[in-house]
């Protein structure tokens, strides 16, 4: 099983849902959102490339060729393999979690 | 929308264009603008740039991960790559790389000199809370810095002041040594017993507890106890000092290191020059240095004023103040430390520039051959390497050069580091090696050249369109490669930088020749001196016409000190018509002649007259220079009385005389107050005038050494020649020469190979055209003005910036000595025909190839 990161989890399901709209931009703003907190362009795309590396997630630019070179947007979609190490994430997480209830949480 | 035509901060969108290079894996420069926007829609202008800025502040730590990160494999190509360039083109292989470890290896050599110039006294275990009492005496205007104070100051402050933890007084002294049969004179030290808790002089022999609390103890260095005991243990031996006085060896130091304030090869108890001493009590005579350890958070300034108010209430002179100076500043900053700190800052500068211009080399050269690389770029880019790749690649094949160069450049140090410690008067050993600050200024010397020279090419080359270099798209060869003004600025700067160096070495060179040539009012031709020690004194009368008797000596005078150098400053003169308020402290310096010293010296006395030895009353007369008159204001001087508070008591008398100024100290100084007492108990040296003959000197100095056998059996004789002490007194400046002109030659050096390299290039380059140009009827020396045109320039330029920068630069250095000579025109012509010579020989060899070329070969690849 390949193991993700908290970081690494939070940009792909971002990715995941974003669907179409899987962008620098709107992937940052949707975590930033989230979070509570500014979550910086420089984070974002070293986690990335990382994703990219290991081939979680795939990075497309729509064939728009009418624009210059660098200045075409650049689009990201999870793979299957990635999809499939989310999945796991999300198992072990409930397996970690399970049973304690929400009073259970508050206690502490 | 009005909104959508705002752009974002251009400054800010200029650094993210720069930090990514336009690199296609992220589209960053389209996701900040495209949320950019959004901001400004929704939160204003003003807060979307600001977020603009913020964003990009942190993304900086990415972008610079990003420029750095570099695959296993990709490196070895890089590596492999360089090599194969490096021996495919070995000519220009080898300026390159010859070029940066000359740089290098001066740069090195500069630092080693740096670091052991501030490194003075550094070793002390509490160097840094070690602080020596000195003297401010301000007198004819002009502030001196006297570094002695007196015998009693010491222990007195130490009881008074809480700050001063401890403190130590030190005197250093030439002393004859004998040990049986082996007399010496030895240079070393009185010192209070806590001198070893101040200061870190490890002991070697011997207990290291209560040293120098018996009063004929004694210390000696390494060197010295295997010059007097050869192999036996000195520590209980016996070593008879000044002949007659007894002292037991109680512990062996190690040697006085050579950056420390004074390689002492012995120390005595300091009590025993408290006991000599015939005014011990005085706290107006200063001849002794104190040095006192402070606590770690005293205030220097708040010590200080307690230090002057402690001092006044012990002496009524208001013209001298009493400050603390740093010991490990003393070297650098102190007046008497025996260097200065504009020497450590100037030639780091000068290390600086030589690189500097070693790099500015290796850029020309590099891009002027980048042709050779266009298709290999081409096709790397068009495999996917984007431009921070590129610029990877060739700043990685600089470092392999940088590298190369800095190992041979090690071996040129080693070789060199001989030559260079007696050059600068150090003694260099690879034990600096051992030094984290040193390995680290090493490293990054030559990363830095690395990036520095590696970053022009890399940037330059990596800008190519892999279209246009695959299509075999020629560009225009002027200079070699398109855009070469960059180029040829940098040529400019090569040879400013090479010109200002000859300006300032050919003023230091001027400098020199006047202070050796000047008239100082006094002659110091054909003289030597020997000392007069306390044997000879008594008899001194006897022994100098014994001298006289020698046909070849011309004259004979006794002095207290020699006239290249009279420092013993004091106060307590009185005359005729002074000003008791401000006057009563007005500090002159004193200088005891016997009746010939006027004739043996050829001064002039300009009112008045000598001193007769027949006249009884001439023993406590007086004679005065110009200056001490005119800064003391005395009318009509000859005749008037003058008195002066000797330590034995009042000594009345007149000016009998009024002698014209002569230099007394080096030419950083002006001529300040003298005054000339004949007093035999104050002689130190005898000065010997010989005749001009070179050939009957060894017959004289035999002669003189006869005599002072007769007169002075145990001390062993010596002498030397007034011009050399002269010669000393510039010593400083004389090595700066020397240092000076040695890199001046490297620069040049590193610069012609550079236009060496450059023009060959051009002219390999320019062949075709050349041959055209020859077919057509083309004379030789029209191909040559032809090509050199631009090169004279060049150097035209380079000569119109650096001269008013040196004239400026060199004026200010001149500015130092009081009397200094002028900068003058002809050093400016002089090295502007010297730049153009050293120019043209450099690219004579291309020029005459390219004028006798067969337009035949050249023309026969079309």
């Amino acid at each position: 099983m390949d193991e993700i990161t908290k970081l690494e989890e939070m940009i792909m399901i971002a990715v995941w849902r974003l669907k179409d709209e899987a962008y620098g931009y709107k992937i940052r703003s949707f975590i930033s959102e989230k979070i509570k907190k500014d979550f910086s362009y420089g984070n974002l795309y070293s986690v990335l490339g990382q994703l990219v590396r290991k081939e979680f997630v795939i990075k497309s630019s729509l064939g728009d060729n009418s624009q210059k070179q660098g200045k075409q947007k650049i689009y990201y979609t999870v793979s299957p393999k990635g999809i499939q190490a989310l999945r796991e994430s999300h198992e072990v997480h409930n397996l970690l979690w399970d049973g304690i209830s929400d009073p259970a949480l508050n206690k502490f | 929308m009005n909104r959508d035509q705002v752009k974002p901060p251009f400054l800010a969108a200029l650094l993210l264009k720069i930090f990514t290079l336009g690199d296609n894996d992220f589209s960053i420069l389209v996701e900040f603008n495209e949320e950019f926007k959004d901001k400004v829609i929704s939160q204003g202008v003003l807060r979307a740039r600001f977020w603009y800025w913020r964003q990009l502040f942190k993304s900086v730590p990415f972008f610079i991960g990003n420029i750095f990160s570099l695959r296993w494999f990709m490196l070895k190509n890089y590596v492999i790559i360089a090599f194969r360039n490096i021996i495919k083109h070995k000519g220009f292989s080898l300026i390159n790389i010859s070029g940066l470890t000359l740089g290098m290896a001066c740069c090195l050599l500069i630092m080693l000199w740096v670091y052991d110039e501030l490194n003075y006294d550094g070793f002390h275990k509490n160097a840094d809370e070690l602080f020596r009492l000195e003297v401010e005496i301000e007198y004819a205007g002009q502030l001196y810095h006297v570094p002695v104070t007196s015998i009693p100051m010491g222990p007195s402050l130490k009881e008074e002041l809480p700050e001063i933890i401890n403190m130590s007084r030190y005197s250093p002294e030439n002393i004859l040594v004998r040990k049986g049969d082996k007399r010496f004179i030895e240079f070393g030290s009185y010192a209070d017993p806590s001198f070893l808790e101040l200061f870190t002089f490890p002991v070697i022999k011997g207990s290291e507890e209560n040293l120098l609390l018996n009063l004929n103890s004694i210390l000696i260095s390494e060197s010295m106890a295997a010059k007097y005991f050869g192999t036996e243990d000195p520590v209980g031996k016996i070593l008879e000092l000044d002949n007659d006085r007894i002292f037991t060896v109680e512990a062996v130091l190690k040697d006085f290191p050579q950056n420390s304030i004074g390689r002492f090869s012995f120390l005595i108890p300091y009590e025993n020059l408290v006991r000599k001493d015939r005014a011990p009590e005085h706290w107006g005579r200063f001849q002794t240095y104190t040095v006192f350890h402070l606590q770690k958070n005293a205030v220097i300034r708040v010590a200080e004023q307690k230090i002057v108010e402690i001092f006044r209430t012990h002496v009524s002179n208001q013209s001298e103040n009493l400050y603390l100076q740093p010991l490990t500043g003393i070297h650098l900053y102190s007046e008497t430390g025996g260097g200065n700190i504009k020497y450590v800052y100037i030639f780091s500068l000068i290390a600086v520039f030589i690189l500097l211009i070693a790099c500015i080399n290796f850029m020309n050269l590099t891009t002027a051959r980048s042709s050779n690389r266009l298709t290999e770029i081409g096709m790397r880019k068009i495999s996917g390497a984007g431009r921070v790749d590129i610029i990877k690649q060739f700043i990685g094949e600089t470092l392999v050069f940088s590298c190369l160069a800095f190992i041979l450049s090690l071996l040129l140090v080693y070789l060199l580091l001989p030559v260079y410690g007696a050059l600068s008067g150090k003694h260099f050993d690879l034990n600096v090696l051992k030094n984290a600050e040193i390995v680290l200024g090493i490293v990054s010397i030559v990363v830095l050249t690395g990036i520095v020279a590696g970053s022009y090419p890399a940037l330059f080359l990596s800008s190519f369109k892999p279209l246009n270099t695959l299509k075999g798209y020629k560009i225009p060869v002027k200079f070699g490669v398109k855009n070469s003004y960059f180029r040829r600025f940098l040529v400019v700067v090569q040879f400013s930088i090479s010109i200002f160096l000859i300006l300032s070495t050919a003023v230091v060179f001027k400098q020199l020749r006047y202070v050796n040539t000047a008239n100082l009012g006094y002659e110091r031709e054909n003289i030597l001196f020997i000392s007069i020690n306390d044997n000879i004194r008594e008899s001194y009368g006897l022994m100098k016409g014994e001298l006289l008797r020698d046909p070849n000596i011309l004259n004979v005078t006794a002095v207290s000190a020699l006239p290249t150098d009279i420092s013993r400053n004091y106060n307590g003169f009185e005359w005729e018509g002074m000003n008791k308020e401000t006057d009563s402290d007005f500090g002159m310096n004193l200088l005891s002649i016997d009746a010939d010293f006027f004739e043996t010296f050829n001064i002039n006395i300009d009112m008045g007259r000598e001193f007769l030895e027949e006249l009884n009353t001439d023993k406590t007369n007086y004679i005065l220079n110009l200056s001490a008159i005119r800064s003391a204001g005395i009318d009509l001087p000859v005749g008037k009385r003058f008195s002066w508070q000797d330590r034995t008591g009042p000594r009345t008398g007149e000016i009998i005389g009024v002698a014209e100024d002569f230099h007394y100290h080096s030419l950083h100084h002006g001529i300040g107050p003298l005054v000339i007492i004949p007093e035999p108990d104050r002689y130190n040296y005898f000065c010997i005038k010989t005749g001009n003959e070179p050939a009957l000197l060894p017959g004289t100095v035999e002669y003189i050494k006869s005599i002072w056998t007769r007169f002075s059996p145990e001390v062993p004789f010596d002498y030397k020649f007034l011009n050399d002490e002269y010669d000393l007194l510039y010593r400083a400046e004389q090595r700066i020469y020397k240092i000076f002109s040695g890199f001046t030659f490297i620069a040049l050096l590193i610069s012609s190979m550079g236009l060496f390299g450059l023009s060959a290039f051009v002219v390999e380059q320019r062949t075709k055209e050349l041959g055209i140009r020859k077919i057509l009827g083309a004379t030789v020396p029209g191909i040559i003005r032809l090509i050199s045109k631009e090169f004279v320039l060049l150097v035209s330029w380079s000569n119109i910036i650096s001269c008013p920068l040196a004239y400026i630069f060199m004026n200010r250095w001149l500015e130092d000595f009081a009397y200094h000579t002028s900068i003058g025109i002809s050093i400016f012509v002089f090295t502007a025909a010297a730049a153009f010579f050293i120019a043209v020989s450099a690219i004579s060899v291309q020029l005459y190839r390219a004028a006798k070329a067969n337009p035949v070969d050249s023309l026969r690849y079309e």
